[in-house]
Parts: structure tokens; C-alpha cells; sequence
């Protein structure tokens, strides 16, 4: 994207997990950019390899995860460019959370159970000190109180307390509260609204969207949730067996998808709005990541494919200004939704 | 998708003495606990649902739905209040007649992963209530009648399933066994708890599909719980819907009705809050706000209505006095707990004396 600044370019990535069956392939050659105040969302099911791309963002990859090749290229403050996948663990400290900080799935998980809410950022504070000079004492209290309010917390309740006493929305915001603490530049937020209630979810929602607006700062999304993608993505990846099938911006992806798992997932989710739909799911369920299928990976489920799906995995390619699919034929498959 | 058999299901060949018997809450409640530490987890809870129907209890966790539907399935004893099936209660049915509602009403719960004995392989699963309800006379009626059964649900060729444990299936094929297990003592009654919660978004709309069919198809009656209003549209479009809030419901109509023109302030809160797969209307729809995000517990329960701190209609008086009866406001086959709503409503004469005279006495001061 040309007049904007880019704070990450991934380029080509392959992740595999190596288990006792196999070498599990969850990211296959995954290339994107984003700007320094774009919101990305990538949306998927199950295996689909979302979260394995976030965690590889920040390195954070379990231990029989390995990057087999690409470059995670990110650009810093001052406009240096680290290649996420050689960095030394020095390097690597600085650069999680001072540059990109993540907010992982499960909050009740995410925070320990025995130390206040005020511990909690001290912690990452001291962890992370030598990005930010010394954040500590009165600096960090103010910082972190900032930081809750900026999510729409009592930091005088929330501070003092310990995660159990607090209900999961307000974990939720704290989890988000301590990814802002270090300012960074590219925040991650793995199912920021998964298992919570829908008042609850419309509080994370709105309070990221206020984020975003007051803010600059860049954010990816990764989720199974279409919902969350339309309220606040600008653009949209989907993701199928370890790749970008479609990429594009939010209105491209809901109202003009080119590739047949985009438009299975739009027609598998019922809206409130409306009246009654004519609803259908996917037929068949998403592939072994062990043992992929031949060719295109969606072809066994795909109602469009031919000999041609069966054979050759289709490369991403423009499929109009600002967005890409992956599908042999994203010809057909834009005039069959058009015509709707 | 579904290889379902040209004349139907061709299930329930035999009809039970039972078939076409409502289910009727009566007031039910349940507490747990005692003293200052009794909650009630779900209080004064009453419908019928009718044979052939369909009831879609929502709302967000901790409001009984759960508790709701395992005390009409009759899992769960209720401590206020009567379940009925028919007639007669529930708890004090004979030991003949309890096991036939025993087959009459059964259960499909929310993961698939926990419901399904591990080590138990999908003949042994479905063979196990068809045999002791003493449905199937030989081996060769067994095996049609496990093939018939996965078939119904989609789980073709059926041969292929068989033999697997429940490790070798997916999320939405395991459920589709759970929904087998259910159908095999031909049911005319089925609480579905969450039932497509835990499954992938591309499944969910087959699974639901289904369900939709079987209840078309074989008549069976559905009281089917979700934390999705979306998904409860969809499940029951002809049918009703219950909104359920701190074990209270406080909005019960027709789906259509209600979600075109909700009469509870919290129905509507949901409503404006649910995000929707549609960017332009997602980002400029309406919104609800509430004077408060946090649910008050069910511990101590705030006075007269359970919704008024988090109410955007609140008004002093009137609505922390007395709590709104479930028909507070009663249009033809909606009910709203809302006084505020029967207000608006020219139903005014519902609202109690006291709550009248506190709305009067709080509008006075303020003066």
C-alpha cells in the first residue's frame, strides 16, 4: 500500500510443527504487509493456522515449531528493520511488547492467579525496562493508569485487585491494558472476544475501536469470529490450511469475495438483521494439516473445483485494486455472487 | 450434503403411547445453597411447549438457561414451582410412566468431546439405548437400524463410521453422533444445550440444518438453548423465543415478533450489541447503552426489577420497588417483565399499587 508507512512485512513463511505423526505444515507461505495504523483481521476455523501466525509474530512459537523459511521483516520507531526470524533473545526481548505486544486467548489464563493487577505491570515493565528507559515507581502507576482508563477500567478498583476478582470482560481489557503499557507499535489480539457475552463483547469492541480511532498504532486480529472482522478490521485475510485464500479490504471481502471458502464462510453465518436466510454450511471438514490434499488444499470441499484444483495450488493473485485470492476460478466464482 | 432417504427419515416406524404430550414449566425455580448464601439460579420460570414445537431459551451465562433446560428434561429436580409432562408431574410420575418419559425426552449437550464415552466406539454408543429400551429384536435389525441412524444425520456412508472411536471424529461429526444417540429411542421431545457452540463456523449452519429438519420431519419438539440471538432466529423462525436474564425470563414471544420488535429493554440491549457479519451495518447500527457493564450478582440481587442498574428506561420508583411478573406487559402471546414497556403499552393497570405510589413519591422529591 503506497502513502502509508509499513511496520511489517512477512514475506514467504512456513511454519511446521514437528509431532509424532509428522511434520504438521500450519503456516504455508504466508506473505502480507501492514501499515503502522491498519488493522488486519485473520479469519478462519479451527487448524486453520491463524493463531500459529500470530504467536510466530512475536516469536513466541511452541518448542517443536519452526520457522522452515520466509522473513518476518518488522520496521521500528526509529525506522530500523529487524528480521524477526534471525533476531538473537536479547533483541528479542526488546523488541516484544516495546514494539509488539500480544493479547492471547484464554485472560483467565494469561494473567497468574497470585499477583495483583499492579504486579502484572510492574512485571512487564521490568522485563521489558530497556526500551523504555526504566519505567517504574510513580511513572509506571501513571502509565498504567493511563493505560486502564484508555480501556475504560476503574484503575483505582482494578489495580489493587486480583484477577479472580475481576469478571472476564474486565480481564479481557486488562490483558489489552498491559499490551498498550510499552506504547507499542503492532498490538496482536488472538479471539479478543471469544467466550465472552455479547454486552461484554460489544464493551471490547467498542473500546478497541475508540483505540484505534484516539491511537496509532497497527493491530492484527486473528479470530473464527466473521462478526469481529466487520466491525473493526480494515482489511480482511482468510485463512485455509496454513495460507492466505483471499485478502482485501473489509468491503471487498464481505460484499465482493472471490474465493468459494470466503463465500462459504459468509453464507454459514446467520444475521440478526433480516429475514429468514437460506443458510448452508461447507460441505466435508477442514484438512488434515499432516496430510494435505493434492493441489488446492479447499478442492475436496470446493463446489467449483476441476482437474486443474486437483493438480496445481493456486498462487494469490490481484483479483481487483487492493485484493487477492487465491483460486483458479475467482472469475466465475465473483460472477456467480455478483448475479445473486 | 445430507444423504437423507428419499421418503424422509423413515424413523419412529413405531409410535409411542406418549407421542404429542406438552412439557410445561409451572413457576419452576431452583436455588442452590442456603441462608445469605442461597442463590436462585433460575426463579419463577413458566412455559409450555407443545408437541411439535419450538422454544429458544438465550441469554448470557449464569442466566439458567442451562439450569432451565435441565429441569424440563427432568435431570434436575426443581426446588419451587412444577415440571409437567402431560398432566402430571414430572418428579412424582410412576416408575412405568418415568421411563417412558425417560425416552420421550432426551438431551443433546454442548461438547461433544466430554459427552461421548471415549472408548466406546459409535456402534457400541447408539446400540447401547437401543437395546435396553428393548427397541431392536436381532442383529440384523440393529445394524439397519445404526445405518438408518446415520444416515439421518448425515453421517454417510455410514459404514465408514461404524467402527471409529470417538477420537477419530471431528467436532461436528461427534455431535452429529451425540444427536444419533438421542434419536435412537425415537424421541418426541429434545433440549439441546449450546448443541453448535463448540462446532467450526463452516459446520455449524449443517448441524443446525439438520436439527431444523429432524424436527420438521419427525415432529420432535425442541427446547433448544443458545447464547446466539443469531443462531436462535435461525432455529426457530416459527417458533419462540425466550430471553433469560439472573434466572429470570423476562421476554417470551414469537421469534420474528421479538426480534423485530423487542419489548424488554434488555432484549433490546442484545440486540443493538450483537455484532453482525456486515460491515456497513455492523459499524452503523444503533446501540443500547446501559448505565452499568457489570452484571450484579445473583447473590444480592438488586430490589424490584433485576435489570434497573444496568437499564437505559430505568426510572426511579417505578422500577426498584416491586419486581415486573414475567407478564408484565401481555400482548396476544408476548410477554415482556418490564414495567416501563407496560407503561408505553397502555397496560398500565399491570403495574402494582406500591410501584405507582414509589414512581410518585420519587418524581415529588425531585420536584
Amino acid at each position: 500500500m503506497e502513502g502509508r508507512d509499513e511496520v511489517l512485512s512477512v514475506r514467504d513463511l512456513e511454519i511446521g510443527y514437528a509431532t509424532d505423526r509428522g511434520l504438521v505444515r500450519a503456516v504455508r507461505g504466508v506473505s502480507f504487509d501492514l501499515g503502522d495504523d491498519e488493522s488486519l483481521a485473520f479469519i478462519g476455523e479451527s487448524g486453520s493456522g491463524k493463531t500459529t501466525l500470530g504467536l510466530s509474530l512475536v516469536r513466541l512459537l511452541p518448542q517443536n515449531a519452526s520457522i522452515a523459511r520466509g522473513e518476518i521483516v518488522f520496521r521500528t520507531a526509529s525506522d530500523e528493520e529487524l528480521d524477526l526470524t534471525t533476531l538473537d533473545d536479547e533483541a528479542l526481548r526488546r523488541f516484544r511488547w516495546g514494539e509488539c505486544a500480544m493479547v492471547f486467548q484464554s485472560s483467565l489464563n494469561a494473567l497468574n492467579p497470585v499477583m495483583r493487577i499492579r504486579d502484572h505491570f510492574a512485571d512487564t515493565a521490568k522485563d521489558h525496562s530497556e526500551t523504555n528507559g526504566t519505567l517504574k515507581g510513580r511513572a509506571l502507576t501513571e502509565r498504567a493508569t493511563e493505560c486502564l482508563q484508555m480501556v475504560q477500567l476503574d484503575p483505582d478498583r482494578v489495580l489493587g485487585s486480583y484477577p479472580h476478582e475481576l469478571s472476564g470482560g474486565m480481564r479481557q481489557r486488562v490483558m489489552i491494558a498491559l499490551g498498550l503499557l510499552l506504547n507499542p507499535r503492532v498490538l496482536i489480539l488472538d479471539e479478543p472476544t471469544t467466550a465472552l457475552d455479547v454486552l461484554t463483547q460489544r464493551a471490547i469492541i467498542e473500546v478497541l475501536r475508540t483505540l484505534k480511532e484516539e491511537h496509532r498504532f497497527a493491530m492484527i486480529f486473528v479470530s473464527h469470529d466473521l462478526s469481529l472482522a466487520a466491525e473493526l478490521a480494515d482489511r480482511v485475510a482468510t485463512t485455509y490450511a496454513g495460507r492466505i485464500v483471499e485478502l482485501g479490504e473489509v468491503e471487498q471481502i464481505f460484499y465482493h469475495p472471490r474465493h468459494p471458502y470466503t463465500v462459504g464462510l459468509l453464507d454459514a453465518v446467520p444475521t440478526l438483521a433480516g429475514g429468514q436466510q437460506d443458510l448452508s454450511s461447507i460441505p466435508g471438514s477442514p484438512p488434515d494439516l499432516i496430510d494435505l490434499p493434492t493441489g488446492c488444499k479447499f478442492h475436496p470441499r470446493c463446489p467449483y473445483a476441476t482437474d486443474e484444483c486437483r493438480e496445481e495450488d493456486p498462487p494469490l493473485i490481484e483479483v481487483a485494486p487492493a485484493q487477492q485470492a487465491a483460486c483458479w476460478h475467482w472469475e466465475k466464482v465473483g460472477s456467480d455472487w455478483e448475479a445473486r | 450434503m445430507l444423504a437423507l432417504g428419499e421418503g424422509g427419515f423413515g424413523l419412529g416406524s413405531e409410535v409411542s403411547a406418549t407421542s404429542g404430550t406438552p412439557i410445561t414449566l409451572e413457576h419452576a425455580g431452583r436455588s442452590y445453597g442456603s441462608g445469605s448464601q442461597q442463590v436462585k439460579a433460575v426463579d419463577d420460570v413458566s412455559f409450555t411447549i407443545e408437541p411439535g414445537q419450538t422454544l429458544c431459551l438465550v441469554g448470557e451465562s449464569g442466566c439458567g438457561k442451562s439450569t432451565t433446560g435441565r429441569m424440563t428434561a427432568g435431570l434436575l429436580e426443581p426446588s419451587q414451582g412444577r415440571v409437567l409432562y402431560g398432566e402430571k408431574e414430572v418428579g412424582a410420575l410412576p416408575e412405568a410412566e418415568k421411563k417412558l418419559f425417560r425416552r420421550a425426552v432426551q438431551i443433546i449437550h454442548q461438547d461433544p468431546y466430554a459427552s461421548l464415552n471415549p472408548i466406546r466406539s459409535v456402534t457400541q454408543i447408539l446400540s447401547a439405548p437401543l437395546r435396553h429400551h428393548g427397541l431392536v429384536n436381532s442383529r440384523s435389525e440393529l445394524q439397519s437400524r445404526l445405518r438408518e441412524l446415520l444416515e439421518t444425520v448425515g453421517l454417510t456412508p455410514p459404514e465408514e463410521f461404524l467402527k471409529k472411536y470417538p477420537h477419530q471424529l471431528s467436532g461436528g461429526q461427534r455431535q452429529r453422533v451425540s444427536v444419533a444417540r438421542a434419536l435412537t429411542v425415537n424421541p418426541e421431545f429434545i433440549v439441546a444445550d449450546e448443541p453448535v457452540s463448540m462446532v467450526d463456523v463452516s459446520l455449524r449452519i449443517g448441524l443446525l440444518n439438520m436439527l431444523l429438519r429432524l424436527q420438521r420431519e419427525l415432529g420432535v419438539a425442541f427446547l433448544f438453548i443458545t447464547h446466539d440471538l443469531a443462531v436462535a432466529k435461525h432455529f426457530s423462525w416459527e417458533g419462540r423465543i425466550g430471553v433469560m436474564y439472573l434466572g429470570r425470563m423476562v421476554e417470551l414471544g414469537p421469534t420474528q415478533e421479538l426480534v423485530r420488535e423487542p419489548v424488554h429493554p434488555y432484549t433490546r440491549a442484545l440486540i443493538s450489541a450483537l455484532p453482525e457479519a456486515d460491515p456497513e451495518l455492523t459499524r452503523n447500527k444503533e446501540r443500547l447503552r446501559l448505565r452499568s457493564p457489570d452484571i450484579p450478582s445473583l447473590l444480592n440481587l438488586p430490589v424490584g426489577c433485576p435489570f434497573h442498574p444496568r437499564c437505559p428506561m430505568y426510572e426511579e420508583g417505578l422500577c426498584d420497588t416491586d419486581r415486573p411478573a414475567e407478564d408484565a406487559v401481555a400482548l396476544e402471546g408476548h410477554l415482556a417483565a418490564c414495567y416501563v414497556a407496560a407503561r408505553e403499552l397502555g397496560q398500565e393497570d399491570r403495574i402494582p399499587e406500591s410501584s405507582r405510589a414509589a414512581q410518585a413519591e420519587a418524581s415529588r422529591s425531585t420536584a
